[in-house]
């Protein structure tokens, strides 16, 4: 397909083909980001809608399917000029804050339901939302235009998955209110439990908003490691930057933007030295670099060891060094981190596997030196060669192990990512499920508990362990009475899970005591 | 059964709840009709995202499996692994320690540089090796040092090894440093910029956090109340200010309107009903401005001078007005600056009508300013202009002077200055003519030059070309017998134009017998000390002593060039500014000690103060007492000096010397030369200034031989005791106007100041003020520091007493 005729600009959204896992080929919409010639040959950034960033990637024009290519809408505001738009929108709940009226009013679906959605639904609902989103822009000539593309969209969305369907509305506002899955009253009620809660994680949207429209650089808070405000995004941080991490044995694919030294974003290979996780530009720089670098393990405290499996503990403020390229590579696999400051409020638990060469990272959660919101991790990450195989899990528990030491419950800070929220709720399916499965009924009666138990049991904070209920499906209303049902299912399953799950955390093994940090002045 | 809903109910977290197997509650399915759910818990996922397809398909994998399927999975990009070359790059064996690792904080920081040599550098290194010994240890290490060494020259320093190697692993530095456009050899994270403008560059990470408030965990509002806090704080506090400073506003208002009805009380007890003394009063004051404006800046050169001669009178008497003008500002707006020509004194004779004598809107606006205080700076103003850098003329710069009137040059007549040859109207005094002179530094005869008296008191020697200049320039000061030089005119410098001299003398030889038989008049800058010694000879006479009659002088010529001795570049003592505290304590001695002679005089002489002129005339003189004082200390440390207290006398006296002093001593110029251009003058003055009619009838009527600036001032002084203390003292003016007694002082004063303070000093004036003030103009410029050594003990002597009277 030549794109001679039409000119494929950012904005424009078009099906491209990509491999599943099964290693079929499929047609996901996708949105342009970004376009740049190599040696005379056009490339594109896709991102495909409704799936994560870390797949956006950059793309041959044989990909796209430019019989249905569509352009930009005028109204929508370009991706290139502005972080909040595209793929990338803000956290529905500020969105909603931001024009209350017309949006609150609407019904709308949920995406939350499971896949066998109704997309003839979705369009309804598109219908009914539009006319009230679009308020100044709105000409005749853009409204036909839309009629086109909705056209379209229903024509693709037979055969599209419903999530795709939903992402057809290309406007921002609309596709931002359908993301939010809850009715309007359940949307208030969020907010009174969200915000008491975890402020932090979506923040005061008046002062937000205004600050990124005033167009008033405003620094971002200081207290955490995450951001779930994105209104400093732009294009540069939306496309991955760096293509390849060599990291010891470990080749790896970076999933997201990381702000490394700007001129080595455009090496084919970023080298990093695997003990102290310093950038060089080349092979021979890292040659030379290890016979300087006689660090076989990371530079802190081994404050944990079982078998091959040790944790080391690095004061940010201590070894800034280190810090800083551990929170480099780490932003590479994390959407939401945020590098803006310094270290020097975290600690950092790196997680190695001992083998003849040294102590190897295989992952690593940082964590406030104070948390004013019960954090108990700020970041955490396995990094993708040991994916998939218990060390996540290890990280969280050994996170909660040491919530134990402190006698305090924790919970992750948020936003959490996709995997990480499948990674903590199996965490705390099985934590939970284990008390449950194993109920200290001395006295033969029918064993019971509180969430307030099972929270102190666990470290795990009270939300976290209700929510995790709910998910499970676990609580009943029974005769006049809340219960919890463990159904068969659920056993199976989770003994299944236990089985599988060799990895532990031995508390024995842990070899730590938690520092005050508030009398210690500065962090 | 209908179906129930129940409105869901938050959880109590502290209640037990009882755990059951499915299996034992058959009948659970019929309860679960019960819609009694439990309020849903949010993720903590942003929205958008959890929406995503494969997190979604994930999850509902889990939910109906019960757990992952492989294919299930979220798929994340593919990261290869087994690095062929591990092993090679990690080479040996680490054995695990049997203790748990510990590391001391810092002691990771081995000195190793943070620069790797890459395989570009390795070429150069192993090329370099060839010729020298390097390892890539030390290479690395130098280009270390280099990169951290910012700066080229710096990092040049910093590099210990030979020079060869030096040099080579410098130029190699500099050639890859400036091919890579990086900011650094080693890459390093973007740093944040201190201004702030890097909030929203990407690459820039690990800002430093600024300090901020911890408040309190889960008020999420208390950041933003907190601001507002602030926010309110800095708005009531902005608002105190405003409040102050009304509150200032409104005192200087009632102090001024105090002020106001003294000066009305005095005018009435000196009978000034008809303004005149309070013009006067304005108009010095009008003098003062440029007193506490100008620091003292050694002349450079004076373009304005080096214009021919009616340029310079042209610019020379827009002076007068300058200094005598009452300030009108708007009046300059209205009228265009050039008035119709006349004959200078016809247009000076007639101009007191054209300008009044006294402005009542200049009086008023001192009287009740609005609340918009737009006319108050103005006094205070033009206090900036003067320290506006880049001004070569520095202080003695003309500038424009707002409510003056500038008068064009008259064609016809070049004035009737005392240099211009009758032809033109002038004099043609003997002493202005055109005469040999010699420069006291650098001690060289000009040739043939003239002195007039330019502005601020300069003397300027406007230069004849001759053909035999060169013989003059040649001719050895010494042997003029020249009995003294005067070391101060340290900047003297000339320009030179040429003009033809009419009689050109035959030759070196002959030119020295004419001159040491006095044949030529030979002028030479004088001391002081001469003077000194020939104490006895009074009056302007003294003037001619340094020169001899010579035919040749053609005062006619139209000079151009000029010379410039100023006396404030002679100062060695650079006076920066004053400020208002020392201005304020002068005042008060000054108000102090005039009230003292006040009574004195009014002791003494009989005449009641308000009576008539003449009196104002005796009363004048006796402050001329004080002026002189103030006059003297001022010279005293002019020239240089040492710890004399009233410092802030010296400044003031100082700061007025530059500008003001010029009128004073042009007119004691007039006074002496002839009886007729003394009227003249007074008439100039007079048109020139408006308020110093009354003072030249001062001088007639008491038929003294005083200068008019003398009067002028002395007038002035007198009003201001007759104000008493009340209003801004013209102190500095007088000064500066009486400085020209300076010299006469510096005879007199040894006598006098051994004397009662107030009372001798005043009698002390008085015989000062039957000097001639040419001398005292004359001389002025060629005060030797011997004399002003002698006189130091004497000046001091009389700041004692002025402190004593202050005391009591």
């Amino acid at each position: 397909m030549a794109d001679s005729q039409v000119e494929i600009v950012e904005g424009c959204r078009l099906p491209v083909l990509r491999k599943n896992q099964e290693n079929e080929d499929e047609w996901p919409l996708a949105e342009i980001l970004s376009v740049k010639e190599i040696t005379g040959r056009k490339v594109y950034y896709v991102h495909y809608i409704d799936f994560n960033k870390r797949l956006d990637e950059w793309v041959t024009p044989d990909r796209l399917d430019l019989k249905k290519l569509q352009f930009p809408k005028k109204e929508a505001k370009t991706p290139t000029k502005n972080g909040l738009s595209g793929s990338r929108p803000n956290s529905p709940e500020r969105d909603v804050k931001r024009k209350v009226e017309p949006v609150s009013l609407v019904t709308q679906v949920s995406p939350a339901t499971p896949v066998a959605s109704l997309p003839a639904s979705t369009e309804t609902t598109q219908a009914s939302v539009y006319p009230l989103v679009r308020d100044a822009g709105f000409t005749p000539k853009s409204a036909a235009g839309r009629a086109e593309a909705r056209e379209d969209h229903e024509q693709l969305a037979t055969l599209a998955t419903n999530g795709t369907a939903r992402r057809l509305i290309p406007s921002q506002p609309g596709r931002k209110r359908k993301a939010s899955c809850l009715g309007t009253d359940e949307i208030i009620k969020v907010f009174q439990n969200i915000n008491p809660r975890c402020p932090s994680v979506f923040l005061p949207p008046g002062e937000d908003s205004q600050d990124s429209s005033d167009g008033i650089p405003s620094a971002p808070r200081m207290t955490g490691s995450l951001v779930s405000d994105r209104s400093h995004d732009d294009i540069i941080t939306r496309m991955k930057n760096i293509d390849c991490i060599e990291l010891g044995r470990h080749r790896l694919k970076p999933w997201y933007f990381s702000p490394y030294p700007q001129e080595l974003t455009a090496l084919p290979i970023l080298y990093l030295c695997e003990f102290c996780l310093k950038y060089l530009k080349s092979l021979k720089c890292l040659q030379r670099h290890l016979t300087k670098c006689n660090l076989r393990h990371p530079p802190g405290n081994e404050i944990y060891r079982k078998g091959t499996i040790s944790f080391f503990e690095i004061d940010g403020r201590k070894n800034k060094m280190y810090s800083q390229n551990l929170c480099l590579l780490a932003k590479c696999f994390l959407d939401h981190k945020t590098l803006y400051y310094d270290t020097d409020p975290f600690l950092f638990y790196v997680m190695t596997e001992y083998d003849s060469k040294g102590f190897h990272i295989v992952g690593y959660f940082s964590k406030e030196k104070e948390s004013t919101e019960d954090y108990n991790v700020a970041c955490i990450l396995t990094l993708p060669p040991y994916q998939r195989r218990g060390y996540g899990k290890l990280l969280i528990e050994f996170s909660y192990e040491l919530s134990k030491v402190e006698g305090k419950t924790g919970t992750p800070e948020k936003p959490l990512s996709d995997l990480g929220l499948l990674s903590y709720r199996s965490y705390w399916s099985q934590t939970i499920l284990e008390i449950l499965m194993n109920p200290k009924s001395d006295t033969g009666e029918r064993p019971q508990i509180t969430i307030n138990e099972i929270s102190e049991i666990t470290s795990v904070k009270k939300e976290d362990v209700i929510s995790t209920l709910q998910y499970l499906n676990l609580i009943n209303y029974y005769k006049g009475q809340y219960i919890l049902t463990l159904s068969e299912d659920i056993v199976d399953g989770h003994e299944r899970a236990m089985q599988k799950r060799h990895l532990r955390i031995d508390p024995k093994c842990l070899h730590f005591t938690p520092k005050d940090w508030s009398k210690r002045g500065k962090w | 059964m209908s179906k129930l809903s129940f409105r869901a109910r938050a959880l109590d977290a502290s209640k037990p709840l009882p755990v059951f197997r499915c299996e034992d509650l058959p009948d659970l399915h019929e309860y679960a009709s019960i819609n009694r759910a439990v309020p849903q818990m949010p993720t903590g996922m942003e929205k958008e995202e959890e929406s995503e397809h494969h997190l979604q398909r994930a999850i509902s994998a889990q939910q109906v499996y019960g757990e992952k399927r492989d294919n299930m999975v979220i798929p994340v990009p593919e990261a290869g692994s087994n690095i062929a070359y591990y092993e090679s790059l990690y080479p040996g064996e680490f054995k695990m320690p049997k203790q748990l690792i510990h590391i001391q904080p810092f002691s990771l920081d081995a000195e190793q540089p943070d620069y790797d040599m890459d395989s570009e550098d390795e070429a150069f290194v192993n090329k370099l090796k060839k010729k020298m010994e390097i390892t890539p240890l030390q290479f690395e290490e130098m280009i270390d040092r280099l990169e951290k060494g910012s700066g080229q020259q710096e990092a040049k320093l910093l590099l210990k090894e030979d020079d060869d190697l030096i040099r080579e692993a410098y130029e190699y530095w500099i050639r890859k440093r400036t091919s890579c456009q990086g900011s650094s050899l080693i890459p390093v994270v973007k740093q944040e910029k201190r201004d702030g403008s890097s909030t929203n560059d990407p690459y820039v990470a690990f800002r430093r956090r600024t300090e901020k408030m911890q408040t309190r965990k889960n008020r999420k509002n208390d950041e933003a109340s907190y601001e507002k806090m602030l926010k309110l704080r800095r708005d009531l506090s902005r608002a105190v200010t405003i409040l102050e400073m009304i509150k200032r506003r409104e005192k200087s208002k009632r102090e001024l309107l105090h002020l106001t009805l003294e000066i009305i009380e005095k005018r009435y007890s000196i009978a000034d009903f008809g303004g005149e003394i309070m013009a006067e009063v304005l108009a010095q004051r009008q003098l003062l401005k440029p007193t506490y404006t100008l620091p003292i800046i050694p002349l450079s050169n004076s373009n304005q001078f080096k214009h021919q001669d009616h340029m310079e009178l042209k610019e020379y008497r827009p002076n007068k007005p300058e200094k005598t003008e009452v300030r009108t500002k708007r009046k300059y707006e209205k009228k265009p600056k050039v008035l119709p020509l006349s004959t200078a004194a016809a247009s000076l004779q007639t101009s007191p009508a054209a300008l009044p004598v006294f402005n009542a809107k200049d009086l008023n606006q001192y009287d009740f300013p609005s609340s918009d205080e737009e006319s108050f700076p103005q006094i205070h103003s033009g206090s900036s202009e003067a320290e506006e850098e880049n001004d070569p003329d520095g202080p003695f710069a003309f500038r424009r002077k707002a409510g003056c009137h500038y008068y064009a040059c008259r064609s016809d007549q070049t004035g009737n200055w005392p240099w211009c040859s009758p032809e033109e109207g002038g004099l043609a005094d003997v002493r202005y003519r055109y005469c040999l002179t010699t420069l006291t530094v650098p001690r060289r005869c000009v040739g043939f030059a003239r002195r007039r008296i330019g502005r601020g008191g300069r003397v300027l020697l406007d230069r004849a070309h001759t053909d035999y200049d060169s013989v003059f320039h040649r001719l050895d000061p010494e042997m003029l017998a020249s009995p003294q030089y005067s070391p101060i005119d340290k900047f003297a410098s000339t320009s030179e134009t040429n003009t033809s001299d009419r009689n050109p003398p035959r030759d070196l030889s002959q030119i020295l017998l004419n001159i040491k038989s006095c044949r030529w008049r030979h002028f030479r800058p004088r001391t002081l000390l001469l003077y000194n010694t020939e104490n006895t000879e009074v009056s302007s006479r003294k003037l001619y002593r340094g020169f001899s009659r010579t035919a040749s002088a053609q005062p006619g010529t139209q000079a151009g060039g000029t010379s410039l001795q100023d006396r404030s570049g002679a100062r060695s003592t650079p006076i920066v500014a004053f400020t208002a505290e020392q201005y304020q304590q002068h005042q008060q001695q000054l108000a102090l000690m005039q009230k003292q002679q006040l009574a004195q005089i009014q002791q003494q002489q009989a005449n009641s103060v308000s009576a008539t002129n003449s009196s104002q005339g005796l009363a004048s003189k006796t402050l001329d007492s004080i002026s002189a004082q103030f006059a003297a200390s001022a010279l005293v440390t002019t020239e240089q000096l040492m710890a004399f207290k009233a410092k802030e006398d010296v400044v003031l006296g100082i700061g007025v010397n530059g500008i003001l002093q010029a009128s004073g001593v042009y007119k004691g110029l007039h006074l002496t030369s002839s009886s007729p251009t003394a009227l003249v003058h007074t008439s100039q003055s007079s048109t020139v200034g408006s308020t110093f009619l009354q003072p030249s009838n001062n001088t007639q009527t008491s038929s003294s031989q005083s200068a008019l600036s003398h009067h002028g001032t002395a007038a002035n002084s007198t009003t201001q005791v007759l104000i008493g203390n009340s209003i801004r003292l013209n102190v500095p003016s007088s000064v500066a106007a009486v400085n020209s007694i300076a010299t006469l002082n510096t005879r007199h004063i040894p006598r006098t100041i051994n004397a009662v303070p107030a009372s001798a000093l005043k009698l002390a004036t008085t015989t000062n003020c039957q000097m001639p003030k040419v001398t005292a103009s004359s001389s002025m410029d060629i005060v030797p520091r011997e004399n002003l050594d002698k006189d130091k003990p004497a000046l001091s002597s009389i700041a004692d007493n002025t402190v004593a009277m202050e005391v009591t």
